[in-house]
C-alpha cells in the first residue's frame, strides 16, 4: 500500500503557507505519513516551516530543497509557493540521510550518505530520491558517489536545488535542518513500484564532433578545434545560454543535453556549461521550438506510465529545468497541465524546476545528469 | 470556492478593516489571526459592551465569516504583492536580456558588415584576377598568333627565297647575255654600216640607241629589286628564327638589324611625325649562345616602346647621343650600342631613346606583368615582363632601365657570353 497526499500553498507568508499545506495534507490523509518531500521558494522561513512539519508529524523522514518554481496536482504551476508531498505505507521503508559540505569531496561524501541510508534499510533499495546542492559542486560527481554505493538497477531520480535564477544560494532540507552545500537522500525499499522517463524535445542537428579536450564543465576542444569555431561553423556567432549540445557518451546511442551557462573565453574559444561533459563524447548542436519542448512532456509522461509496472500509480513526481521555464516563458504553466492531462487527474503529484535533473536515460540504465530535461516519475505499490 | 473567495476582494489595510467593521466604539482593531482569539473581546465582554445588533452578529458567526473574509483578502494581497515583485524582477531580467541580445545583435551586424566588405574586396580581387587572366589569355592567343605568323613568315620567306634566288642569279647572266648580244649587233653595224631599209626602219621604230642604253639600266634596277627582296626575306627569316629554335650561337647584330628592318616603316616620316634616326654603335662581338628568336623578341619590344615614346611627344631631349637638325634642335633618336665586357664574359646591349623620361614610380613597375602606361587597347603590359623573363630566366642575364633628362631612357641587356641551355 502506498498513500500519497500533496499540499500546496501560494501564500507568501511562511506561517500561513505551512498551515495551509498541513491542513490540505491532513484533510486527505488516512494514515500517519512516514516520509515527505518539501519543495519551497527561496523567500520562505524554512526553519519555521520544517519545525511545523516535524511538530505535526514527528519522526517523519523529510528531505527537500528550494526551487526555481513549483508544480502540483493542487495548484498546478506556481512560483513563490510551498509544496509538501507525504508518503504513507506499511510495506515500504523510507530512510532519509544527508551528506554535508559535499563540495569538499562530492564523490566520497555522497557515497557515505548513501551507505548510511542503505544500512538502515532492511531490504535492498528500490529507489533513491535526491535534491542536492547545485551551485557549489558538480552534480555529475554527486551522481558518481551515488553510483558507487547503489546498484546500477536502483534508479536515482531527482533534481538539484534552485534559487529563482539568482545563482546565489540554494537550500536543502533534511529533517528539521536547513542546509547548504549538502546532498539529502530519501531511499525507499520494499513493495515499491517505479516507472520513469526522460524527454527534452530538442533535436540534434549538424555534423557531430568529438570532445578532445575538456575539464569538468569547461569545454576546450571539439575535434581539436575551439568549440566557438564549432558553433560558428554552424552559423552561431556567440555561445549563449541558448547554446546547447546533445552529448553521446562513447558507445551509447542515447544522449543527454548540456546547456552553456553564457561564460566563454574568446581567446581560447572555450565554453562553460551547466554540467560536466565527458572526454571523447560525441556532441551535436540541437534545435527546438517551444512546441517541440512541450511535446516532450506528453512523451515523457506517457512513457513513464507505460513503464510503470503496476496497474495504477499512487503518485507522480516531475522534475523540470529552470532553463525550460525560461525558454517556455508564459507557456511554462503548460508543462504540468500536459502532464496531468496524460495521467489520472486525481493522482496526487508534485514537482519543481531544478538547476539540473537526475534520471536514467533508459529503463534499468544508470542515472545521468541532465540539463533542460523533463523527468516524469510514477510511484506505487503492488 | 466559497462565496467569500468568489467576491472581488477589496485590498484594505487592517485599520480600514477594523474601522469599517467596528460599529461600536468598544470594538477596536484586534489581532484577527485564527490562532489567537480577539485580545480584549470575550463572549461575556461582548455581551456586556456591544449593542444588540453586534451581539446578534456574533451569535450567527458573522464575525468569524468576516474574519475569514479578511484573512482571504490579506492572503490575496500578499500573493498579489509577491506576484508584482516577481513581475518587476522578470521585467528587469527581460530588459537586461534585451540589452545583451541587442549588443550581440549589433556585434553580429558589425561582423556581417565587415564580412561583406571583405567579400566585396575579395570579389574585386577576383574580378581583377579574372581580368588579368583574360588579358593573359588574349596575350597568349596573340603570342600564339605571332608564333603562327612566325611560322607563316618563315614559310613565305622560304617560298619567296627560291624564286628570288634564281631571279637574282639569272639577272647577272641575262645582263651578260644582253651585253654579248649588243656587242654582236654593234659589230654588225661596224662591218655592215649600210643596213637594209627594213633594218633601219626597225631600228628607228624601237629606238635602238635608247633601248641599248636603257636595257642595262633596267637589268640594274631588277638586280637592285631582287637584292632588296633577298634582304627582306633574310630579315624575316632572321627575325622569326623559326628554323633556329635551339639554344645555339647566334650573331646578335644580325638579330638587331633584322628587327630594325621590320620596324623600318615606323621609323619613316609618314605624316605621323619626324623621321626617327637610328644610331648604331656595334662593338666587336663574337657569336653568343642564346635563344636567338626570343632575343629578337626582346629587341622588338624595346625598340617598339622606344619608337612609341618618341611618337607620343615632340619634347625630345638633347643628350650626347641625340642627333640635332641644322637649327640645332634635337631630333627623335634611337641609339643601339653593343659591347663585350673587359672580362670578355658578358655582352652588353644598350637600346636608348631621347623621348620624355620615365618617372621613377613608373620605372619601378616597368617589368610588372600587365603594367602599362598606354591607353586601353593599346598595350597589354606584358611585353617588358616577358622580355625580363627571357633575359633573366632563360639567359641568366640582367635587364635594367635608366631614365633621366640628361641621358634619356636606356634599356641595358647584359647576357653571359657562354651559358649552358637555360631550359
Amino acid at each position: 500500500m502506498l498513500e500519497v497526499v500533496v499540499g500546496h500553498s501560494d501564500d507568501p507568508d511562511s506561517q500561513f503557507a505551512i498551515e495551509d499545506v498541513l491542513r490540505q495534507c491532513q484533510e486527505s490523509l488516512n494514515h500517519i505519513p512516514k516520509a515527505g518531500l518539501l519543495l519551497s521558494a527561496i523567500d520562505y522561513d524554512h526553519d519555521l516551516i520544517l519545525k511545523q512539519i516535524h511538530h505535526t508529524f514527528p519522526g517523519i523522514q523529510l528531505i527537500g530543497g528550494t526551487t526555481d518554481g513549483e508544480m502540483s496536482s493542487e495548484l498546478a504551476f506556481q512560483q513563490d509557493s510551498l509544496v509538501l508531498m507525504l508518503f504513507c505505507s506499511d510495506d515500504i521503508e523510507f530512510i532519509a540521510s544527508v551528506g554535508q559540505n559535499v563540495s569538499a569531496d562530492p564523490v566520497a561524501i555522497t557515497y557515505q550518505a548513501a551507505e548510511t541510508a542503505k544500512s538502515k534499510l532492511s531490504s535492498v533499495p528500490k529507489l533513491c530520491l535526491t535534491v542536492p546542492e547545485s551551485l557549489t559542486t558538480s552534480g555529475v560527481l554527486i551522481l558518481e558517489g551515488l553510483h558507487q554505493s547503489l546498484s546500477e538497477h536502483v534508479p536515482i531520480l531527482g533534481g538539484t536545488t534552485g534559487d529563482q535564477r539568482n545563482f546565489n544560494c540554494t537550500a536543502q532540507f533534511f529533517q528539521t535542518e536547513v542546509l547548504h552545500d549538502s546532498v539529502p537522500l530519501l531511499m525507499m525499499s520494499g513493495n515499491l513500484l517505479v516507472g520513469y522517463s526522460v524527454s527534452n524535445g530538442w533535436i540534434p542537428m549538424g555534423q557531430p564532433g568529438v570532445v578532445t579536450k575538456v575539464e569538468g564543465n569547461i569545454l576546450y576542444e571539439i575535434d581539436g578545434r575551439p568549440p566557438i569555431e564549432f558553433c560558428q561553423a554552424l552559423g552561431m556567432e556567440r555561445p549563449t545560454p541558448e547554446y546547447r549540445m546533445a552529448v553521446f557518451e562513447p558507445g551509447d546511442s542515447h544522449w543527454y543535453l548540456r546547456t552553456a551557462n553564457g561564460n566563454y573565453d574568446a581567446q581560447t574559444g572555450s565554453i562553460a556549461f551547466f554540467a560536466d561533459i565527458p572526454l571523447n563524447a560525441k556532441v551535436q548542436l540541437v534545435r527546438a521550438t517551444r512546441h517541440d519542448i512541450l511535446q516532450a512532456i506528453e512523451h515523457s509522461t506517457q512513457t513513464a506510465l507505460k513503464r510503470y509496472p503496476g496497474n495504477q500509480p499512487s503518485a507522480g513526481l516531475f522534475f523540470s529545468c529552470a532553463n525550460r521555464r525560461q525558454v517556455l516563458g508564459t507557456r511554462a504553466k503548460e508543462e504540468v497541465q500536459i502532464a496531468t492531462a496524460v495521467m489520472n487527474s486525481s493522482l496526487p503529484s508534485c514537482g519543481f524546476y531544478t538547476y539540473g535533473e537526475i534520471a536514467p536515460l533508459t529503463p534499468k540504465g544508470q542515472s545521468r545528469f541532465h540539463n533542460e530535461t523533463f523527468i516524469s516519475v510514477f510511484l506505487g505499490a503492488q | 470556492m466559497s462565496s467569500i473567495e468568489q467576491s472581488s476582494p477589496k485590498l484594505l489595510s487592517k485599520t480600514e478593516i477594523s474601522t469599517s467593521t467596528a460599529n461600536s466604539e468598544d470594538l477596536a482593531a484586534t489581532d484577527l489571526s485564527p490562532s489567537s482569539p480577539p485580545a480584549n473581546v470575550s463572549p461575556h465582554n461582548v455581551s456586556d459592551a456591544l449593542p444588540s445588533c453586534h451581539e446578534k452578529a456574533l451569535e450567527t458567526g458573522q464575525l468569524d465569516q468576516n474574519a475569514q473574509h479578511i484573512r482571504a483578502i490579506e492572503k490575496e494581497n500578499r500573493i498579489l504583492k509577491k506576484r508584482l515583485k516577481r513581475s518587476e524582477n522578470d521585467r528587469i531580467y527581460l530588459e537586461r536580456n534585451y540589452e545583451v541580445r541587442e549588443s550581440m545583435l549589433n556585434q553580429v551586424v558589425q561582423e556581417l558588415e565587415k564580412a561583406q566588405v571583405a567579400k566585396e574586396q575579395q570579389n574585386q580581387e577576383l574580378n581583377e584576377a579574372l581580368h588579368k587572366l583574360r588579358m593573359m589569355q588574349t596575350k597568349l592567343v596573340e603570342a600564339e598568333k605571332m608564333s603562327a605568323l612566325g611560322v607563316l613568315v618563315a614559310g613565305v620567306a622560304h617560298e619567296i627565297n627560291n624564286p628570288i634566288s634564281f631571279i637574282h642569279g639569272n639577272v647577272d647572266i641575262a645582263n651578260a647575255y644582253l651585253g654579248d648580244l649588243v656587242a654582236l649587233i654593234q659589230l654588225y653595224q661596224h662591218h655592215y654600216p649600210d643596213a637594209h631599209a627594213d633594218i633601219v626602219k626597225k631600228q628607228q621604230d624601237i629606238d635602238f640607241e635608247f633601248l641599248v642604253d636603257d636595257v642595262f639600266d633596267l637589268l640594274q634596277s631588277m638586280q637592285v629589286g631582287s637584292d632588296r627582296i633577298r634582304e627582306i626575306v633574310l630579315s624575316l627569316r632572321t627575325f622569326s628564327r623559326h628554323d633556329e629554335s635551339a639554344f645555339k650561337d647566334a650573331d646578335i647584330h644580325e638579330g638587331l638589324d633584322s628587327t630594325l628592318m621590320i620596324l623600318q616603316h615606323k621609323l619613316k616620316d609618314s605624316g605621323h611625325g619626324a623621321a626617327i634616326h637610328i644610331c648604331k654603335d656595334y662593338g666587336d662581338l663574337p657569336p653568343i649562345s642564346c635563344f636567338a628568336g626570343q632575343l629578337n623578341q626582346v629587341f622588338m619590344n624595346i625598340l617598339s616602346n622606344a619608337i612609341d615614346a618618341l611618337r607620343d611627344s615632340h619634347d625630345w631631349l638633347t643628350t650626347e647621343k641625340t642627333l640635332l637638325n641644322q637649327e640645332g634642335h634635337p631630333q627623335p633618336t634611337v641609339w643601339i650600342e653593343t659591347r663585350l665586357s673587359d672580362q670578355k664574359n658578358l655582352v652588353s646591349i644598350t637600346i636608348g631613346n631621347n623621348g620624355v623620361p620615365i618617372p621613377e614610380t613608373v620605372r619601378d613597375r616597368l617589368f610588372e606583368p600587365f603594367f602599362t602606361t598606354k591607353g586601353i587597347g593599346k598595350g597589354t603590359g606584358l611585353g617588358l615582363s616577358i622580355s625580363y623573363q627571357i633575359i633573366v630566366d632563360r639567359h641568366h642575364g640582367q635587364l635594367a632601365c635608366t631614365s633621366s633628362s640628361q641621358r634619356g631612357t636606356e634599356f641595358v641587356i647584359d647576357i653571359p657570353l657562354h651559358v649552358s641551355s637555360c631550359d
